[in-house]
């Protein structure tokens, strides 16, 4: 019972924060069509703006206030600016997706570049909310649950927003078929930058989660971009509940194969991946 | 006819000249007074996931001493004083990168002298590279037990570091041993280091009765310490032994610390002896210990070095309490040694390794060489300032219960403090 409980409720947390990792992706990739490599650069990012304004004494959840917006204004600025460029130059949209990840993978080699100069390559920690709560016979740490609470609440909200605004439902017919929505009236270029400026923001407010849970180093991103790309695929390209519902699955069985042999935790993942894609390759919640 | 015989034979004999005066300039470089500078060459991890060895490792010790030796007008080579350049190439924590860098240092850069790469791995595979093109390579941060008994075919290789069997271990459970000690929990990294440290750890506790509970390898992307922990709190061993790096241990100590988890001797390394465990940790690190060790305490010298390379590491956080001494000892060894033997040339180099003492940071330094004399070098148990540390007020001292003995040895540790 308590092994069971360890696994489910400590996948949970873990998947919450993953699931918020790769919901960013998901529009960035699924939505914009854009691979960004670098993803996992603005979580680091995040996660370094939010060490360094707490060890000024501010609470490290508060800076999720100014990360969210600014970090939504520089993705936007970047699409527009270099996603855009590359969208109208390129003949089809496999050009655009092969040149627009050689564009991330510059965009990562710069980011990472002046975090490394900035702070460079020493990992970073600090304690918060270091402490166990108990379900049954089994411990689990407190800023691992307001983390995966904080992530579930802002999954839930963008979830709304897509569901239940104009812009949400601009961007879900995008995400359909872009070419058909550029048809009916929406603009394409502004709902795909927003996309991108979404996703860029989850990221930036997944590394002030990440922050308070883990270590934080300057080479940190590529892991989580990685572990992101195998939550979109397993739930869907485009797919906000499919990225939720994945980024919890992967939790869970990280968490398993974690009390097994750590060793194994990653290759697990994969295994997934490569199964879904022999049975499902358009995801749990693609179409 | 003559003409056309001159015509042919001259610009012949010219093209044959310059090609034989090349061949013999080329064979000469390096060696003797004719060089300009010396050249040391380095693989290491300017990026990758074990980029922070750069900011606190061999790496700054190194980038200090070159500056200062080119601003006391260079090394004293048969008389001539000339510059160090450092040639220094990225190989983003990539074994096959590291061992392609190496080769193109010796083969293209033509360097005099190698700096190692970073950590055992590295290490293990950059050694028998450096040791083919018959270049001297200072090994750094790292030190493989496996590659101990190749060391005696290997002249060229030189290894600096204490580690796992290379007496740090047994030192260790000497210690745990004299306290009691029945049961340890060892969790390492699924590499060469960790693998060697697991490997000495069970060997050692098998040798005094000390029964292993758990032996659990861990990959070095874990971010998930709550399996380990919880498991190891079920099963209550008296030491918890983390040979891991320190982007492991550090969130390791976090979950021991939320999940209260508190064993009487807690091992904690590489990543304990740096000066950022402190200060991330503060008094909760109390009693824990770590491989290293040397500290302000251990001689008039060490103290006169940690004021001095305190700034140039970037402050306390990066002090590096392991092997920070044992680097600069290396250059300091490596400046006498050139000095002595007036050239460049490696063998003459080689002889002076082999038979000369030299007084360092360490005091009397030399090299115990393997394969009878003619292999590669271990620093003796006797140059080592220490081989365990322990924190205790905020000093990592030296407890391995002998003459280099900063402070006693602390069994039990004490409990976290709340939080």
């Amino acid at each position: 019972m308590a092994l069971f409980l360890n696994i489910f409720i400590g996948g949970l947390l873990i998947g919450g924060i993953y699931s918020l990792v790769s919901m960013g992706l998901s529009l960035q990739y699924g939505v914009a069509r854009v691979f960004n490599i670098a993803h996992g650069e603005f979580m680091m990012f995040g996660a370094f703006v939010t060490y360094w304004l707490q060890s000024l004494g501010v609470n490290p959840l508060i800076p999720t206030i100014v990360i969210a917006p600014l970090f939504f204004v520089v993705g936007f600025i970047l699409y527009r600016t270099v996603f855009t460029g590359i969208r109208v130059r390129s003949p089809n949209p496999g050009v655009f997706e092969s040149n627009g990840m050689l564009a991330a993978f510059g965009l990562y080699f710069i980011v990472q570049n002046i975090a490394v100069l900035i702070w460079g390559s020493t990992p970073y920690a600090f304690a918060y909310l270091n402490t166990s709560f108990g379900i049954g016979p089994s411990d689990f740490r407190v800023n691992r649950l307001v983390a995966a609470a904080f992530a579930v609440g802002i999954g839930l909200i963008f979830y709304l927003f897509l569901t239940s605004t104009r812009s949400g439902k601009a961007i879900r017919a995008a995400a359909q078929d872009s070419a058909t929505a550029g048809l009916m009236g929406v603009d394409i270029n502004f709902v795909l930058a927003l996309c991108f400026g979404f996703g860029a923001a989850m990221a930036g407010i997944a590394g002030t989660l990440i922050c308070i849970c883990y270590p934080i180093s300057t080479t940190m991103g590529l892991q989580y971009t990685v572990i992101a790309t195998v939550i979109i695929t397993l739930g869907g390209l485009g797919s906000i509940p499919g990225s939720f519902i994945g980024g919890l699955i992967i939790g869970i069985v990280y968490t398993a194969v974690n009390y097994w042999q750590p060793g194994l935790a990653v290759a697990a993942c994969y295994v997934i991946f490569i199964i879904l894609l022999l049975v499902r390759p358009k995801g749990i919640m693609g179409r | 006819m003559w003409k056309k015989v001159l015509k042919v034979t001259v610009p012949l004999t010219l093209c044959l000249v310059l090609v034989l005066s090349s061949f013999a300039f080329t064979s000469c470089g390096g060696g003797g007074t004719t060089a300009t500078e010396i050249l040391i060459g380095a693989s290491r991890d300017i990026t990758g996931p074990q980029a922070g060895f750069q900011t606190y490792g061999f790496a700054p010790l190194y980038k200090a001493w070159i500056e200062e030796v080119n601003a006391a007008g260079g090394i004293d080579v048969g008389g001539k004083k000339l510059p160090v350049r450092l040639i220094e190439y990225d190989d983003a924590s990539d074994t096959a990168a590291c061992v392609r860098n190496i080769e193109k240092l010796c083969t293209q850069d033509h360097v005099n002298f190698l700096f190692g790469p970073t950590g055992t791995a590295m290490l293990f595979a950059a050694a028998p590279i450096a040791n083919k093109n018959k270049t001297i390579l200072l090994c750094g941060e790292g030190g493989a037990t496996t590659l101990e008994p190749q060391l005696a075919n290997m002249p060229y290789v030189f290894a600096v570091l204490n580690y796992s069997n290379h007496y740090q271990i047994p030192v260790f459970c000497d210690l745990i041993e004299a306290k009691g000690a029945k049961t340890v929990y060892i969790c390492f990294m699924n590499d060469l280091h960790g693998a060697e440290y697991n490997l000495t750890m069970q060997s050692e506790c098998g040798l005094r009765g000390i029964t292993v509970v758990q032996a659990k390898s861990i990959p070095i992307n874990i971010t998930d310490f709550d399996p380990i922990v919880n498991e190891a709190k079920d099963l209550n061993p008296d030491v918890f032994c983390m040979f891991a790096y320190p982007d492991q241990n550090i969130p390791f100590m976090f979950t021991a610390m939320a999940l209260n988890f508190n064993p009487k001797c807690l091992l904690i390394g590489p990543g304990c002896n740096f000066g950022f465990f402190p200060l991330t940790f503060g008094a909760a690190l109390e009693g824990v210990c770590g491989e290293g060790a040397w500290n302000a305490k251990s001689s008039a010298a060490a103290a006169a070095f940690a004021a001095k390379v305190e700034p140039l590491v970037g402050g306390a956080g990066s002090m590096d309490w392991w092997g920070a001494d044992v680097y600069q000892a290396t250059l300091e060894y490596l400046k006498q040694a050139i000095e002595k033997a007036g050239t460049l040339d490696t063998e003459a180099i080689l002889e002076v390794y082999r038979t000369t003492h030299f007084v360092t940071l360490l005091g009397d330094t030399y090299w115990d060489i393997q394969g009878n004399g003619v292999g590669g070098g271990l620093l003796p148990k006797e140059c080592y300032l220490g081989q365990i540390g322990q924190w205790q007020n905020g000093v990592f001292e030296v407890v391995d219960n002998d003459a280099n003995n900063t402070a006693p040895f602390i069994y039990p540790k004490p409990a976290w403090p709340v939080q």
